[in-house]
């Protein structure tokens, strides 16, 4: 099976999500204004019901209750109304177990928000879009759900190469599948209509040095929130540890990072318990 | 009746520890457990005779780091968690020369250059702070690339230690 085989599954693969796409489009655009950003979020009964509860929950604690869009968008800010409907839309495809990969259910999700909220401190001096560093780090592992669908049964021989022969799993995926979970997830977020800024850093995760040049930084700040998420346990499944560490793949010192994975490892929690990941 | 839990099973409570926390008990019903040490560091101590235990999960190896987070969650850290864990256990009667260790976690990537070394540094942290507190560390299982889940159960100083390549159990009493 080739990349594009796995990708053409439609009966296997989710179907694309709606919103998201769009948003990260809009907010692109630099004229973008909060009337467009709501009206998209109104288009989708589910997300604007989560983008509601998250915005009361403990994790934002507004000084009165968030009614309806408009008010969300006064309270929090378009910035962080943009970040919650990226964590309400990713848990539709993150929240699952992946029992080929040994992840229980919730864990994806919670990998990817906590990488999510490393890149978003470290990340975002590097990119002109505020926002999408967040979305690298809750979309950089959907390839994973892609292949435990499309091809989940090849994973007991992937793990006995990273067991046997000491690879990573992108390493011991190209060697068995002849591609990773990272061009896996990069092809179906193409499919998906989300622009390049989004599918090439998570493409170019475990290999930043090979990125083009424009992606180079955010794929290589992916590859250091990607470890800093297992730092903070977050990194269930059979894999772990099956990282290869690349220097030099992004330029920070050790204890803005450490701080970051620290901030990181708090919002979480907050989050978690907002969302009730792993629970729905 | 096959199966059938234990009547002293009915009675065990779980007390997990998460990331940066720590916990001790003299209860003999309680098992302490903590899940997924990654390049963390796990640390059980168990006083045999006041039958007292206590587990900590370390994340980093320094305070300085940030004084703050330090004073909210002194167990996040190893210069502050353990001397922190030890009071606790003397709070509850635990004697120091009576105390036996177990070690575990510190994980690091496969392979590259882990160039932050933060399982590398948790270990040494550890290992400092607990020769100098003069603690005698029975067993250890550091470093290598697998999470570990160990509990301890404090009425009997039974450990188990989990990893994805199988569980053991010993004894700290």
């Amino acid at each position: 099976m080739t990349v594009e085989d796995l990708i053409q599954k439609t009966d296997t693969l989710p179907p694309a999500p709606e919103v998201l796409p769009k948003l990260v489009k809009i907010m692109k655009d630099p004229d973008t204004d909060s009337n467009d950003i709501v009206q998209l979020i109104s288009t989708d009964a589910a997300i604007m019901a989560g983008v509601l509860k998250l915005s009361n929950s403990g994790a934002y604690s507004p000084p009165s209750p968030v009614t309806d869009l408009n008010d969300a968008v006064a309270m929090l800010g378009i910035k962080e109304v943009y970040r919650i409907v990226n964590l309400v839309s990713s848990g539709d495809y993150l929240d699952g177990a992946l029992p080929s990969m040994d992840i229980g259910k919730g864990s994806l999700w919670a990998h990817s928000l906590a990488v999510a909220l490393i890149m978003d401190q470290i990340a975002n001096d590097v990119c002109d879009m505020d926002g999408l560093p967040y979305t690298l780090g809750l979309l950089h592992d959907i390839g994973k759900l892609g292949l435990h669908l499309g091809c989940g049964e090849q994973y007991v021989d992937i793990f006995k190469k990273v067991e046997t022969e000491r690879l990573s799993l992108d390493k011991a995926e190209n060697e068995t599948l002849g591609f990773d979970h990272a061009l896996a997830g990069s092809k179906m977020l193409e499919e998906w209509s989300f622009p390049e800024e989004v599918y090439m850093p998570i493409r170019y995760q475990y290999n930043p040095q090979e990125a083009p040049e424009e992606h180079r930084q955010l794929a290589g700040a992916l590859h250091l929130a990607n470890w800093g998420a297992a730092v903070i346990g977050c990194n269930d499944g059979r894999d772990s540890w099956a990282l290869d560490m690349i220097e030099g793949a992004f330029e920070i010192d050790q204890s803005a990072l450490e701080i970051a994975i620290l901030n990181a490892r708090e919002k979480l929690e907050h989050a978690r318990q907002a969302l009730n990941v792993g629970e729905n | 009746m096959s199966g059938a839990p234990t009547l002293p099973s009915l009675f065990q409570q779980r007390v997990v520890v998460g990331v940066g926390d720590l916990a001790v008990s003299n209860n003999a019903n309680v098992n302490l457990s903590t899940f997924a040490l990654g390049s963390c560091v796990g640390i059980i101590v168990y006083d045999k005779d006041a039958k007292v235990g206590g587990l900590i999960h370390i994340m980093l190896p320094d305070s300085t780091l940030s004084p703050d987070k330090a004073q909210k969650q002194p167990a996040m850290f190893a210069d502050t968690g353990i001397p922190l864990m030890f009071r606790n256990l003397c709070g509850l009667k635990a004697e120091r020369r009576r105390m036996k260790a177990f070690v575990a976690g510190g994980a690091s990537v496969i392979s590259g250059s882990d160039m932050f070394k933060i399982g590398e540094r948790n270990i040494m942290a550890v290992k400092k702070l607990i020769c100098t507190l003069g603690i005698q560390v029975v067993k250890a299982d550091v470093g290598g690339v697998n999470n570990r889940t160990i509990h301890l159960n404090v009425g009997t100083g039974e450990v188990t230690l989990k990893t994805p390549l199988g569980t053991s159990k010993f004894s700290l009493a």
